[in-house]
């Protein structure tokens, strides 16, 4: 029974690109499969993933790369979360953390607690008792502690990185592994006249590569999925409608900073990303709201250094492929969707499909009913992704500009409706085990964006009201001193990353969790 | 704005468990403890014949160990005082062809350069290994040779994977939640129900009427108001049923039964630590043994088979002279909703789903856990009850899915009756795990199950439902590896096993 497939073939050498090589030639490796990855520097790629979730740890520990050499060559910061301003409105701020707010009492949720002294008076925003937020804000880092009492346990960081390092870097780690580069720009593609499946593509040097499953990770053109086999794109532009973005590095002006900036701006947001020699920056905006000059004049405006490069401009349209897998082939990154980059999410998207395109390994029957099951699990994962980004935009009073008043008053879709309205009723976080952000995060953008529940669970008011404010303030307490405690963002990169390739694992274990890594 | 007023108490002022089964006092004991200190009365109407009917013995999944932590019960006294016994797994006997299965609650074998341990078990198989799947678990082992012990403490100890819950005596149960619920100030009504008011408008119950016995006289009148009524009244559904008018739908085209014939003997000490689950010529039998009883259980249908001949059946399979058989109808389904108006449903008033693996308690606990997370802050409850009904209904269909697998699974006995649920449909659910799995092993992920998709593959592998194929990436591995790390999997399990104490020796030595 041996109908396995032995030719891989990988279009496109983006992040999508390198990490599927990565990942499927230290799973797969070369003695039983041919894996070949074709790239065109004429084409280039989008290059502007620079911010991650602590994910991207538990790929890197699965791979087997040490995290102190990985951070040197992508000239890596930690990231603790993510600063949004003037989301709610003009003039606020919050940081959504990778780590969870205050402590469980009495099998309820810290956020109520926080609810009920809120209405008490207490005037400390939730943030302050995060070590996560309070970390972050005074630039601090450390390690999680493996204490799983201690408050210090409760969190969790990501990276922000040069993706187009992160892709030299992993196409070594993929040489090495046996995968092979082809540079080239791939001109056609032929199928089977019966099936449609993809057989070969033809680079422009007239060179043909055959193939059994073809991943497609050619970027917003989905090369296969979509200009091939015509798969069809869900339009999400009506909930998420900003279409463009402009982005460009500049001069490191200062230290880098722990967390991501995202900034909202009259038709769209600005990010601000610090790695260790340079800042990375851009605007996403919506067209039809703005104009392109307009956003690269602001950009301009509001860099805090000089610019390193040419304004770089990227058009997308919100939505997702409606199938990723389709036939043989497997789209995996840009080409399977797009959603914008205000969680950071993408490079999390496409590290879920190769776990599950390794999980779902294809024979050369390619029966449908796995492929199915790969588009069902992909789906459920955008769409939790999505109805979280919309919540950033619906949940505003700004209405300033028109487009603000666009996103304010948009109907949104009815399981995120469904979510709002348990919270708003009484604080209840729908529950899911699928998907990445979970309670916590809800809860950041709720409150940070001002949607207060009419009521705290009942269950709260064990604790008397001295009670309450006397925990509470033991908590802030406690993590401001342990922020207090940790060595300086700066220091933490000098001390952990520089010690580079032969250090000793110092690092804590990685895990498929947003807030935690002990579990 | 928001604003706060501490002495302004919105939430349920006062709960009325009608039913004082296990099932009531499960449900008024979580509450007692969740609600404890914030002034909520509870009262439990015991009501005689008016509860729900439980068998004298069941089984309680792992789940009943975080129920007895968030609850603060100590698991020793909870042990000694209600006689339970340890359930590390059931234990399947003729399941299409495969004699003796043990099906844990635990993952099977380890994880191996990534890929999950199913996939080698899998390709082993595929290259002609016939080992049984349950001889990768060191709870299925331990099951088999009758032994328990606590699961160690250190995760890296062989040890850590054992995972378990417990065999019940159900009157002890009772008896251990009702003493736990008056000690948190649960009041306790004996009394006879005459009636039930419903708000002409509003369409909620206002106020039950009792004839309460001599002894409550005078603390209570007759008209019991309250702001939550529980119904624990069991398949007459007094309220949600009787009086709101919700309907029951039948699950029987799934589960084809709705009888039982039983029996529960007393025994010297305590048996085995799983339970037994066999199928017969008109439905399955199920064994469970707790530290002072043994029950036999045959589940039917009377199309197929009289009650007489059902007795029979269970009287040659049990060789007790002076056995007493008894008959408990039932039948399988689910309340349209579970809360509607100020009522929640629990026990068979709020479905049965049967209980080869998740029974009435499990349901219970998980139910009455369920309403003290949604504890509604005001007394509007419509989007209390609509998340609640929503995740219980999501609970159901998996538990639907899982229980008609065992149906599903019995593809070698001819009789009228398998021959009927041969051709019974399959729940969606079922029958695309069915075809996920028939392909390579894939379980698919849906939210709100209770069993793991390591317990759906450790079923279906016991019932040898081997998939047509495996997982293609273990070809990518060294076949010898892979052979000896199996063999040494395999010896560590079997080896750490054999260190286990007896099931009743270790119960003696814990009570
Ligand atoms: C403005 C913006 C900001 C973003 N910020 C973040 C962020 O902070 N965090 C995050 O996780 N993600 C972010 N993303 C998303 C992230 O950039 C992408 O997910 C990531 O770059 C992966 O892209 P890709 O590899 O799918 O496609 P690309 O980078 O577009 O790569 C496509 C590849 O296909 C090749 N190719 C295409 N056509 C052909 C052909 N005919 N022949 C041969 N080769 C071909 C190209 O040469 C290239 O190598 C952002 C995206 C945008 C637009």
């Amino acid at each position: 029974m041996n109908n396995n497939i032995v030719n891989l073939v990988i279009v496109g050498g983006g992040t999508a690109g390198w990490m599927s090589a990565a990942a499927l030639g230290k799973f797969l490796g070369n003695k039983k499969y041919n894996i070949t990855l074709i790239e065109s520097e004429l084409i280039g790629t989008v290059g502007v993933g620079e911010a991650t979730v602590p994910h991207i740890r538990f790929f890197n520990e699965t791979l087997g790369i040490n995290e102190n050499e990985f951070m040197q060559k992508t000239n890596a910061t930690y990231k603790l979360g993510i600063e949004f301003s003037n989301w709610a409105k003009k003039g606020d701020a919050y940081i959504h953390p990778f780590g969870i707010y205050g402590k469980t009492i009495n099998d309820v949720s810290f956020h109520h607690y926080w609810l009920k002294a809120k209405m008490m008076g207490n005037q400390f925003p939730i943030g302050d008792y995060a070590l996560g937020v309070v970390a972050a804000a005074a630039e601090k880092f450390n390690y999680p502690n493996n204490d799983a009492n201690s408050l210090s346990s409760k969190y969790s960081y990501a990276f922000h990185f040069d993706a187009s390092l992160y892709a030299v870097f992993l196409r070594e780690y993929s040489e090495a592994r046996g995968v092979k580069r082809k540079e080239g720009k791939v001109v056609q593609v032929q199928q089977h006249p019966d099936s449609g499946f993809v057989q070969s593509l033809t680079l422009e040097s007239g060179e043909v590569i055959v193939g059994d499953l073809f991943v497609d990770c050619s970027g917003f053109r989905g090369l296969l999925i979509e200009q091939t086999l015509n798969t069809g794109y869900e339009d999400w532009s009506h909930w998420l409608p900003c279409d463009r973005a402009i982005a460009v590095p500049s001069e490191k002006t200062s230290v880098p900073l722990p967390y991501t900036k995202a900034i909202a701006r009259d038709a769209g947001w600005q990010w601000r990303i610090p790695l260790q020699s340079r800042t990375g920056n851009g605007q996403v905006y919506c067209s039809h709201y703005t104009s392109d000059d307009a956003v690269a004049e602001n950009l301009l405006e509001n860099l805090d250094g000089k610019p390193l490069a040419n304004l770089n401009h990227i058009r997308f349209q919100t939505g997702r492929r409606k199938k990723s897998w389709n036939k043989n082939c497997v789209a995996i990154g840009l080409s399977s969707g797009f959603l914008e980059p205000l969680e950071s999410t993408s490079i999390y998207l496409i590290q879920m499909a190769i776990t599950k395109l390794i999980e779902y390994f294809p024979r050369a029957d390619f029966d449908t009913v796995t492929a199915d099951e790969f588009n069902r699990d992909i789906t459920m994962e955008y769409e939790r992704v999505r109805d979280f980004l919309i919540l950033h935009y619906s949940a505003t009073s700004r209405d300033d500009t028109e487009f603000w008043r666009y996103v304010k008053n948009m109907p949104i879709p009815k399981s995120l409706q469904y979510k709002i309205d348990l919270f708003r009723h009484q604080g209840h976080v729908e529950q899911y085990k699928r998907g990445m952000f979970l309670d916590p995060s809800w809860v950041a953008v709720y409150f940070g964006q001002n949607i207060f529940p009419q009521h705290y669970h009942p269950a709260v008011n064990k604790l008397s009201d001295d009670e309450l404010r006397h925990q509470l303030n033991a908590i802030r307490q406690q993590i401001s001193m342990l922020a207090e405690k940790m060595p300086s963002h700066e220091q933490a990169i000098k001390q952990y990353c520089h010690q580079g390739a032969n250090s000793p694992s110092s690092w804590p274990p990685a895990a498929m969790n947003l807030y935690e890594v002990f579990s | 704005m928001l604003e706060y007023n501490s002495d302004e108490k919105l939430y349920p002022q006062r709960i009325v468990v009608v039913g004082a089964g296990a099932v009531g006092w499960t449900f008024a004991a979580t509450l007692g403890n969740g609600l404890n200190g914030l002034n909520v009365e509870i009262v439990v109407l015991d009501c005689g014949v008016n509860r729900d009917q439980l068998l004298p013995c069941n089984s309680a999944t792992p789940a009943a160990l975080t129920f007895n932590k968030m609850l603060g019960v100590d698991e020793k006294s909870f042990i000694s005082q209600t006689k339970s016994a340890y359930f590390l797994a059931t234990h399947y006997k003729n399941i299409s062809g495969n004699s003796d299965y043990f099906m844990p609650f635990s993952e099977h074998g380890f994880m191996m350069n990534g890929i999950a341990f199913s996939s080698y078990a899998l390709y082993s198989h595929a290259k002609g290994d016939n080992t049984a799947y349950d001889f990768y678990s060191l709870s299925a082992l331990t099951a088999r040779l009758g032994r328990f012990r606590h699961p160690s403490d250190n995760a890296n100890s062989l040890l850590s994977t054992l995972d378990y819950g417990f065999q019940i005596n159900t009157n002890n149960v009772a008896a251990y939640w009702r003493a736990y619920a008056i000690g948190k100030g649960v009041h306790e009504i004996s009394c006879e129900i005459k009636s039930v008011q419903i708000d002409d408008i509003s369409g909620d119950i206002t106020s039950v009427t009792i004839d309460s016995l001599a002894d409550n006289k005078q603390k209570y009148n007759n008209l019991i108001a309250a702001d939550l009524y529980i119904d624990c009244t069991g398949e007459q559904a007094l309220l949600i049923g009787k009086s709101l008018g919700v309907k029951y739908d039948s699950l029987e085209s799934y589960l084809p039964a709705n009888r039982q014939c039983y029996t529960t003997m007393p025994i010297q000490h305590a048996g085995a630590p799983y339970t037994t689950i066999t199928p017969a010529p008109s439905g399955f039998i199920k064994e469970t043994t707790t530290q002072t009883s043994k029950q036999l259980v045959y589940s039917y249908h009377t199309d197929f088979l009289t009650d007489n001949d059902a007795m029979l059946f269970l009287q040659n399979s049990n060789n007790n002279a002076s056995a007493e058989y008894h008959f408990m109808p039932f039948s399988v389904g689910n309340r349209a909703e579970f809360w509607c108006k100020n009522c929640i449903a629990a026990g068979r008033a709020a479905g049965y789903l049967q209980d080869f693996v998740i029974d009435q308690l499990h349901l219970v606990q998980s139910a009455a856990l369920r309403l003290v997370t949604l504890f509604p802050a005001t007394k509007q409850y419509e989007i209390n009850s609509k998340e609640y009904n929503r995740l219980t209904m999501l609970e159901y269909q998996h538990i639907i899915d899982f229980h008609q697998l065992h149906y599903k699974s019995i593809r070698d006995l001819k009789s009228p009756y398998w021959e009927y649920v041969n051709n019974t449909v399959m729940t969606h659910g079922l029958a695309h795990r069915l075809s996920t799995f028939s392909k390579r092993g894939v379980l698919p992920f849906y939210e709100g199950e209770t069993l793991s998709p390591g317990t759906w593959a450790s079923f279906l592998l016991g019932a040898n439902f081997w998939p047509e194929a495996y997982d293609p990436i273990v070809d990518a591995g060294d076949v010898q590896w892979i052979t000896e790390q199996l063999i040494k999997m395999r010896k560590m399990m079997s080896d750490a096993a054999q260190t286990i104490p007896l099931h009743h020796d270790y119960l003696r030595s814990f009570n």
